[in-house]
């Protein structure tokens, strides 16, 4: 069946302004902290055209401050300088090369800011300090919102000579013009406040700069914000009516949408897997209803049959993945060429994508090894045909086969339990989390594509490696659980996986240890409160589950662990568990480490998330082969998934 | 202590007031009470401070409504309130900048909180640049015109 026939909307090209794209799918606009200095790179050049070359259908760039003024991050493009002009045509021409129309976003983040690496006063319409950044702003004077104005058009300008196919302009999630459209961040009395006509003025101003800097032969987009979210912020009513507005002009080719605000409200608008697809639909549907111009719909859209349902029911014309092609640039090509399937489909784990960006590093991927290392070739291939044994079936061994088998080699990997997926399928059986799984699902579905011979069931010792006179071992044996120094040897202190995993089953009053501060411990509590345990996650640090801040699992866990009675105490470092006399369960000496005191907590059952130990008896035994031996994943150092496939991929392109 | 910005100040005032004896609870929408002071190195230390002083942190909560004897608190993230006792409540929250003067004659070289309160660092920069400006000509010292970031700065 042809991509029209399987895809009815999906793959229908769409005018936009002056521009027609072949298909329904938008790389949109997102942060990659590739630019140095201010200036777009080479990586931002590889980076889009490996989406291009996978036939997205059209690419909007990261934003491109429009004035000194805005500088909230360290790696932002600083579009109002003439020097940008070079990368921008080396982004354009990498990708125009793919016959993709590419388009950049310019924006002012206005009050979303710091003057940190500014060093300038950061301005908003009114002196109302955001509530991440937590600095007043200064309320810009009439000449300075001249002087805002005057910048989106210089930056549209130097967007035009630098070969790009439109701009759209971010009224929404974090940007001044958010700020002045906004009832909560607008409260000026003059012409630009109060009703919303004025407080839509500046954007009526940028569309009539933008619009004649870069003429009639280049698109120009307005993305808007459709609920912030926030108190007294705008609301759908409002952002129909301002897309209503913007249509008036006669001057836009079409409407972008999204929803909350990036500082106080973030999690909405690079949800996590624990939101549902295709959530912010509805903003895009509304706006539909209301203007005659196309609209981008947006929303945790990370497969084509997703994609191809939002137009197929009349939200959109356009479909945002951009999380779906981070992870597998390809995606457009795989779906249009029938092989969905193949699709490395994104998480939604917001590990290495959005927590990244979080942490100030350049935008990754969990399980596409490659996003972010486009511009850097891979080592030659060697010659193929080398015989490769992994050792180990979790996301590390996976990717390693993977890889080397893409390569050319002859790979088998040895799995000693009856399915591949280690520690990743365990962590996905919390109802929450089950997405997680799609890690080993995709790596597993290419290690079958490129020949892998997969035995599961086998332990595989040194005498067996040996006898199959390999050029190359890959182990990705794993890590094992270790009880923390304190437990005693109480057999009702117990680990994590040891619940995952289904060897043992807590009931009563649980406490859970939080020694890792990510999704082990929280997720577990989960679980174990959803089979009627009561729990408490206890943590030494000063807050449980500390690192689900970086991937926006936060607010969304502590509405959950609310509304099932999950209590969390910080601070407290366990310093001994004794047997609880005849019931059978546990009594904790707990540390406050902040005041010294100590108490005694009782319970029935302590699970503990902590360290684990490398499984590295394979590595040890094997040493001084004739063959090469490497490790990859937790068997080197127990640590999280991204570092598995990471190190996996190394291992497999290195054969 | 109602304390929204996370700074210096809000654990200051927590530590003063228990100091001379107050029953003190600090309230912040955040997890911990003076995130900001992370940057300072301060943030553990000033937390096992206030711990230490007996000062209640009333933590990822905002303050609703102040009345006679109480005050009521709300979870920021599930919204469940909650009424604790309260004689009186230090705002300690961000600040407005004081434009009279400079509104009576709009263009007037400025610096520091009053074109937009924040801390000495920025006061003392824009100070500089301020009188550095006097007698270059006219234009806006606190940043001028066409400047670039990429172009370094005074």
């Amino acid at each position: 069946m042809s991509a029209p026939g399987r895809y009815r909307y999906l793959f229908s090209p769409l005018r936009v302004g002056p521009i027609v794209v072949r298909n329904r799918i938008v790389f949109a606009a997102h942060l990659t902290n590739y630019a140095q200095d201010g200036l777009p790179t080479a990586q931002h050049a590889a980076y889009y055209a490996a989406r291009a070359a996978g036939g997205t259908g059209l690419i909007i760039t990261e934003e491109h401050s429009t004035h000194p003024t805005d500088w909230p991050y360290e790696k932002l493009i600083h579009g109002f300088h003439p020097a940008v002009i070079p990368g921008y045509r080396r982004i354009t021409d990498a990708v125009h090369a793919h016959d993709v129309p590419i388009f950049a976003q310019l924006n002012h983040n206005g009050g979303q800011a710091s003057s940190m690496f500014s060093r300038l006063p950061v301005w908003a319409p009114s002196a109302v300090p955001d509530p991440m950044f937590r600095e007043v702003p200064k309320a810009v004077e009439l000449h300075e919102i001249a002087e805002i104005v005057a910048g989106y058009g210089t930056v549209a300008w130097h967007c035009a000579e630098g070969g790009f196919d439109g701009v759209e302009l971010q009224c929404s999630h974090s940007s001044i013009v958010r700020g002045f459209l906004s009832p909560a961040t607008n409260l000026r009395t003059d012409a630009y406040g109060g009703p919303l006509p004025n407080r839509a003025r500046i954007v009526m101003e940028i569309i009539d700069a933008v619009r004649e800097a870069i003429g009639p032969g280049r698109a120009l987009g307005v993305r808007i914000c459709g609920d912030e979210l926030i108190e007294g912020g705008s609301t759908l009513d409002e952002a129909v009516e301002v897309a209503r507005l913007v249509a008036a002009t006669g001057k836009v080719d079409y409407i972008n949408t999204s929803i909350g605000v990036a500082t106080a409200t973030l999690f909405m608008i690079e949800a996590s897997m624990t939101i549902p697809p295709g959530y912010a639909l509805f903003i895009a549907n509304a706006i539909r209803r209301a203007v005659p111009l196309p609209v981008v719909g947006v929303g945790r859209i990370k497969d084509p049959v997703q994609a191809e349902r939002a137009l197929a029911e009349g939200h959109c014309d356009l479909v945002g993945v951009v999380r779906g092609q981070i992870a597998d640039p390809d995606f457009a090509a795989k779906a249009r060429a029938g092989f969905a399937t193949h699709i490395r489909t994104c998480l939604s784990c917001n590990q290495e994508c959005v927590g990244r960006m979080g942490l100030n590093r350049w935008l990754g991927c969990i399980e596409n090894p490659r996003t972010g290392r486009e511009a850097q070739s891979l080592p030659a291939p060697a010659a193929p045909g080398k015989r490769v044994i992994v050792v180990g079936g979790g996301p590390g061994g996976l990717q390693a086969a993977a890889a080397a088998a893409q390569r050319g080699h002859r790979v088998t990997l040895y799995e000693r339990q009856a399915r591949t997926g280690g520690q990743v399928a365990a962590a996905a059986s919390v109802p929450s989390r089950a997405e997680f799984l799609d890690v080993v699902r995709n790596l597993l579905a290419e290690c079958q594509r490129y020949g892998v011979e997969i035995r599961t069931g086998v332990e595989a010792t040194p005498q067996m490696v040996r006898a199959a006179l390999p050029d190359a071992v890959v182990l990705a044996t794993g890590a094992r659980p270790q009880p923390p120094h304190w437990a005693g040897g109480h057999p009702r202190v117990v680990d994590v996986r040891d619940v995952l995993e289904g060897r043992l089953r807590p009931t009563g009053d649980v406490v859970v240890i939080d020694d890792l501060g990510f999704h082990q411990a929280t997720s577990t509590a989960e679980l174990l409160a959803d089979r009627d345990c009561a729990v408490e996650i206890i943590t030494a640090g000063m807050v449980v589950g500390q690192d689900l801040g970086i991937t926006l699992d936060m607010e969304t866990f502590n509405v959950r662990a609310h509304a099932k009675g999950i209590r969390q105490s910080t601070d407290l470092v366990v310093m001994a568990a004794a047997p609880d006399g005849e019931s059978g369960g546990v009594t904790l000496t707990l540390l406050h480490h902040p005041t010294g005191e100590q108490r005694e907590r009782r319970c029935d059952w302590v699970v503990c998330a902590t360290h684990q130990a490398p499984e590295d008896s394979l590595w040890h035994e094997l040493a001084g082969s004739a063959f090469t031996v490497d490790r990859v994943g937790d068997c080197l150092a127990p640590r999280r998934a991204h570092a598995a496939v990471a190190e996996g991929h190394r291992a497999g392109v290195a054969v | 202590m109602y304390d929204p910005v996370g700074g210096p100040v809000g654990v200051g005032v927590a530590e003063l007031l228990a100091a001379v004896g107050w029953a003190t609870s600090i309230v912040t929408q955040d997890q911990v009470a003076g995130t900001q002071l992370a940057r300072t190195g301060d943030l553990a230390d000033a937390n096992t401070r206030l711990l230490r002083a007996s000062v209640t942190r009333e933590l990822r909560s905002l303050l609703r409504e102040v009345g006679a004897g109480h005050a009521v608190l709300e979870d920021r993230w599930t919204g469940e309130q909650r009424t604790v006792d309260c004689a009186l409540a230090v705002h300690c929250g961000h600040r407005l900048p004081d434009e009279a003067l400079y509104l009576s004659r709009p263009g007037t070289p400025r610096a520091g909180d009053c074109v937009a309160p924040r801390t000495v660092h920025e006061a003392v920069l824009e100070g500089r640049r301020v009188a550095m400006a006097v007698g270059a000509g006219p234009g806006r010292p606190v940043m001028a015109a066409g400047q670039s970031v990429l172009a370094g700065r005074i």
